[in-house]
């Protein structure tokens, strides 16, 4: 069995009064299937950029991120939302944002679909692990 | 204007072949509402969410916000929380994602309309740490 290891650190010196700078991490134990970085080009149809298949996973921890470019080099500032397979959106990324989440559906059998709020092209970058 | 900065880091030399490692970061706008770190307990009883059953964490305005939520390991007398899970949740009920002990999540929530989060225990009681920021 794998382990994947994320870090999340959040830092800010003006959200409020008090400052905030924390990191958290943990191991998690995973299987496949899983994808390594990747990157596609989503467009305004959901279904043409599945990025999870249905199915595949229970639980998959998922990472996507806003390139802000259209193919890697021209800029965008479109935005993109993370759907489930049924175009229910959970999650709206803009230029250099991301997303690190354990995506489980109710029901199970949801995919997860990238689809840009409008039409337009932007080139994202996700992965995925399975839960073990 | 305030600004929030996320970095994400991956990594697993177990993972694939080729060892995983990069990181990411994100510094964006955030204004009112915000919500610094919280700690509050999911069950399965006793919420206000519309069916009582799960905690409302991100009130329900038409905005994308930056959310972090994490499962803390506890239960709410502070012992270990076990295989109990914190279902996180849309308005209506419907789970999105699941967290175990010590996972966290990280993502800029929004269904392109008003909108709230709640978590909710699959069994018992499990302490939950989270924030929220909105996008400027």
């Amino acid at each position: 069995m794998a382990t994947l290891t994320p870090t999340l650190t959040l830092a800010s010196t003006d959200a409020s009064s008090d400052a905030i700078s924390f990191s958290t991490t943990l191991g998690l134990s995973v299987t496949p299937p899983s994808k390594g970085i990747s990157r596609i080009n989503a467009t305004a149809t959901g279904g043409d950029n599945i990025i999870v298949p249905v199915g595949s996973a229970n639980i998959a921890y998922l990472y996507v991120k806003h390139t802000g470019t259209t193919d890697g080099s021209t800029a965008t500032t479109q935005l993109v939302d993370i759907e489930d397979t049924d175009n229910v959106a959970f999650a709206r990324l803009g230029a250099g944002e991301f997303a690190f989440l354990p995506y489980s559906k109710a029901g199970g059998g949801k995919g997860v679909q990238l689809q840009v709020a409008h039409a337009s092209v932007v080139q994202m970058e996700y992965a995925f692990f399975s839960k073990a | 204007m305030a600004s929030l900065t996320a970095t994400l880091t991956l990594s697993s030399t177990t993972v694939s072949s080729d060892a995983l490692s990069f990181s990411v970061t994100d510094t964006a706008n955030v204004v009112a509402p915000i919500e610094n770190v919280a700690r509050i307990i999911a069950a399965t009883s006793g919420g206000d969410s519309a069916d009582n059953t799960a905690k409302i964490i991100l009130p329900n305005i038409d905005a994308n916000r930056y959310v972090y939520i994490k499962h803390l390991g506890l239960n709410s007398a502070g012992g270990d929380s076990g295989a109990d899970q914190v279902k996180i949740e849309t308005a209506d009920g419907t789970q999105i994602m699941l967290l175990s002990k010590d996972e966290f999540a990280f993502f800029p929530y929004y269904d392109g309309n008003a909108s709230l989060l709640q978590i909710q225990a699959s069994a018992n009681t499990v302490q939950v740490e989270y924030a929220y920021f909105t996008r400027s």
